[in-house]
């Protein structure tokens, strides 16, 4: 079944659609969060609020379905997000950022050896401390983007920006990520 | 060799006014060009939120 039939199926009383739901799509909104705020603790926090919201706004009639579901759900756990940060600045908190996450916490490495896990682990840490060195606005259009198949239009409206300047935020994070990636001599090919 | 003169001039055809819209194949190639990359570079990093967080949400419906 695809993400509109799935919908419609839980809308209409199957609560098994909605578990299918979020097992398809969770990793991707899990990194979405977790590579937006650099927390683990928080990012699941949010992740659950997430999926909590998903859930009310289905039932309470809101999701209008144009057949971009992980795009919706990108966004809500964007508002979250910015919900989140706001609170925090208001609280006067402390520092969001957070290194130690559990690199070994990922479905697609479940089935390798650890000769693999390792040198995928440190691919992943290594692009991660890429994306976080990008400034905040530039590697919040790589993450909607790419987690959340965002148009430069929705990206656009979510980040309240002109689509140009959601359109040269890309073209300078990916300028500046090549740049990294040349200057630390990485290859991006894992196997 | 006989000069043949060609003109630049491009006419509008009934129906086909585009002067309200714009299209700029340069961004479109960018844009899939840099999905590529971002496709290459940010695929292998998935992180799994794990079946216990993801039981939590179940279990609050």
């Amino acid at each position: 079944m695809n993400d509109q039939e799935l919908v419609q199926a839980y809308i209409q009383g199957d609560q098994a659609a909605i578990e299918s739901l979020i097992n398809r799509h969770r990793s991707k909104v899990y990194t979405y969060i977790l590579l937006t705020i650099k927390n683990q603790q928080l990012a699941e926090d949010l992740f659950q609020e997430t999926f909590i919201k998903v859930i009310q706004s289905l039932r309470g009639g809101k999701y209008r379905d144009n057949g971009r579901f992980l795009s919706w759900v990108i966004r809500i756990a964007h508002n979250l997000i910015i919900d989140h940060f706001r609170k925090e600045k208001q609280m006067n908190s402390v520092s969001n950022d957070d290194t130690e996450v559990d690199l070994f916490n990922s479905k697609k490495l479940s089935d390798d050896n650890i000769e693999e896990l390792i040198i995928n682990s440190q691919i992943k840490t290594e692009i991660r401390i890429l994306i976080n060195q990008l400034p905040d606005d530039q590697r919040e259009v790589v993450l909607l983007r790419h987690y959340g198949g965002l148009s430069f239009k929705e990206i656009a409206d979510q980040t309240d920006v002109s689509i140009n300047t959601a359109l040269g935020r890309m073209r300078y994070a990916l300028i500046n990520l090549r740049k990294l990636i040349e200057e630390k001599n990485l290859t991006l090919t894992v196997y | 060799m006989p000069m043949v003169k060609i003109s630049t001039l491009f006419h509008r055809v009934d129906g086909f006014d585009e002067s309200g819209t714009s299209f700029n194949s340069t961004d479109t190639m960018d844009q899939v060009l840099g999905d590529n990359f971002l496709d290459e570079l940010l695929g292998p990093v998935e992180f799994d939120p794990g079946d216990k967080l993801v039981n939590t949400i179940l279990e609050q419906i």
